[in-house]
C-alpha cells in the first residue's frame, strides 16, 4: 500500500509538470496573441490622437473656421466607433468610450458663444477667452487618450472562459452564413474542443490527479489525518461498532487512558 | 398615431450656429420656419413628428439646441416628447442630448417665464404655442 510520503511525491510531480507547462506555454501563448492586439490597437491610437492634435491644433493656429469644427467630427466618428468596439471586443477595456468623449468635448465647443458669433468667418481667429477654452478641452482629451493608451497596454486579456465562448460565438457565424451548416453551434463547440485539447486534456489530468490523491489517502489512512492515532470520535465509533459497552467507552474517555488504550485501536490491530 | 416626417436635410445640409443674425441655417431659423409649423401641425391633427437628422454634413451643438429647446419652451417636454420622435443611426449621441439636456433646460426656463432671447429682424413675427393654460395659441416673438 502506498504511504503518504509516495503519495505526496507523486503529487508533487504532477504539479510541477501542470504548473510547468501552464506558465511556460499558456501563458506566453496568450501574452504574444494579446500583444500583437494591443501593438494594432495602439497603432490605430496614436492614428487618432494625430488626428486630434491636428484638429486643435488648427484651431489655435486660426487655420480653421466654425463649420470645419462642427462637421469635421462626422467624417472620423465612425472610424472611432469601430475602434473603440473593435478593442473592446479584444481586451477588457474599463474606460468611457473614445467616441462618447470626444462628442462631448465637441460638443461642449459648438456651443461656445465665440465660435457661434463668428460662424460665417472663413477663418476663426480665437480670443484669449476661447483659445483657454479650447486648450482646457485639449488637455482633457489628452489626458484621456493617455490613459487609455496606458490601460490598453497593461490590461490582460480576457479570461480562458471568455475567450473560448467568444471564438465559439464567431466559429457559430462562420458555420452558419459561410458554411451553411445545419448545426452550426455544435461544429463550433467541436472546433473549439479540437483547438483547445492539449488544454483540456492537461486540465483533466489535473483534475484526474487530485481526485486520486484524494482517494488514495483515504483509503491509506482511513479518512484521518492523525497519522494512525484515531480521533477521539473515530476511538468511540470504532469501538460501539465492535460491540463494546457504553460504559467502558465512556470509562475510557474519563480515566484519560486514551492516549495509552488507543493503540488497540489502531487500523492496523482490526 | 398617424406621423408627419421631417427631414433636416431638406432643410439645409449643413445646419449652422444657434442665432439667425450668426449666419444662414441656424437652429432659430429651422425651429421658426419648419418645425415650430410641423409640430403644430401634429398637435392639431394628433400626430407624431418624425425627425430624421441623417443626411447632413454634421450639427453644431447650438443648432439642435436652440431648436428644440425653443419647441420644449413653446410648447411643454411632456407635449414634445409625446410626439417627437428622432429617427437617425449617426448621430445618436446628440439625439441622446436633446433628450437628456435639453429638454430639461428649456422646460425649467418654461417653467420660470424666463425670457427667451432672438434675433430682433425676427420682432413680430407669429409662432404657436401653448400657454400656461394648456391652450394652442399664437404668440408673438
Amino acid at each position: 500500500m502506498m504511504d503518504i510520503s509516495n503519495l505526496l511525491a507523486l503529487l508533487d510531480i504532477f504539479v510541477v509538470i501542470f504548473f510547468g507547462f501552464f506558465f511556460t506555454h499558456w501563458y506566453s501563448v496568450r501574452d504574444a496573441r494579446t500583444r500583437a492586439i494591443k501593438d494594432y490597437y495602439i497603432s490605430a491610437l496614436n492614428d487618432i490622437r494625430k488626428k486630434l492634435d491636428d484638429f486643435f491644433q488648427n484651431i489655435l493656429e486660426g487655420k480653421s473656421s466654425s463649420k470645419k469644427i462642427a462637421y469635421w467630427y462626422p467624417t472620423i466618428q465612425t472610424s472611432i466607433i469601430n475602434f473603440d468596439n473593435g478593442l473592446r471586443l479584444a481586451l477588457p477595456i474599463k474606460k468611457m468610450l473614445l467616441d462618447e468623449i470626444i462628442d462631448t468635448i465637441l460638443s461642449d465647443i459648438t456651443k461656445n458663444e465665440y465660435i457661434n458669433e463668428n460662424y460665417s468667418k472663413q477663418s476663426l481667429t480665437l480670443d484669449i477667452n476661447t483659445r483657454d477654452f479650447i486648450i482646457s478641452k485639449k488637455k482633457i482629451i489628452d489626458e484621456f487618450l493617455n490613459e487609455y493608451l496606458i490601460q490598453v497596454n497593461n490590461i490582460s486579456a480576457y479570461c480562458i472562459v471568455h475567450t473560448v465562448r467568444q471564438s465559439i460565438e464567431l466559429d457559430t457565424e462562420y458555420y452558419e452564413y459561410v458554411k451553411h451548416c445545419k448545426r452550426p453551434r455544435i461544429m463550433a463547440c467541436w472546433k473549439s474542443f479540437t483547438n483547445n485539447k492539449g488544454n483540456i486534456i492537461l486540465w483533466l489530468v489535473a483534475i484526474g490527479c487530485l481526485i486520486s490523491f484524494c482517494i488514495l489517502f483515504t483509503r491509506t489512512n482511513n479518512g484521518s489525518f492523525a497519522n494512525g492515532k484515531p480521533k477521539v470520535e473515530e476511538v468511540v465509533t470504532k469501538s460501539l461498532t465492535k460491540g463494546d459497552n457504553i460504559k467502558d467507552v465512556k470509562q475510557l474517555i474519563d480515566n484519560d487512558t486514551l492516549s495509552n488504550e488507543i493503540e488497540w485501536l489502531k487500523p492496523s490491530t482490526y | 398615431m398617424e406621423t408627419i416626417n421631417l427631414y433636416v436635410k431638406d432643410y439645409t445640409l449643413t445646419p449652422g450656429p444657434r442665432y439667425i443674425r450668426q449666419d444662414v441655417f441656424s437652429g432659430e431659423d429651422f425651429y421658426i420656419k419648419k418645425l415650430n409649423p410641423c409640430f403644430y401641425r401634429c398637435v392639431v391633427e394628433d400626430k407624431r413628428l418624425e425627425i430624421y437628422l441623417d443626411g447632413t454634413a454634421g450639427y453644431p451643438s447650438s443648432f439642435l439646441d436652440e431648436a428644440f429647446g425653443e419647441l420644449v419652451y413653446d410648447f411643454s417636454r411632456s407635449e414634445v416628447e409625446k410626439r417627437v420622435v428622432f429617427v437617425t443611426q449617426i448621430f445618436k449621441r446628440h439625439k441622446d442630448r436633446i433628450i437628456n439636456e435639453t429638454y430639461p433646460q428649456w422646460e425649467k426656463r418654461r417653467n420660470d417665464s424666463e425670457v427667451i432671447f432672438n434675433t430682433p429682424s425676427l420682432k413680430g413675427t407669429r409662432i404657436h404655442h401653448i400657454d400656461n393654460n394648456g391652450n394652442l395659441v399664437e404668440r408673438q416673438i
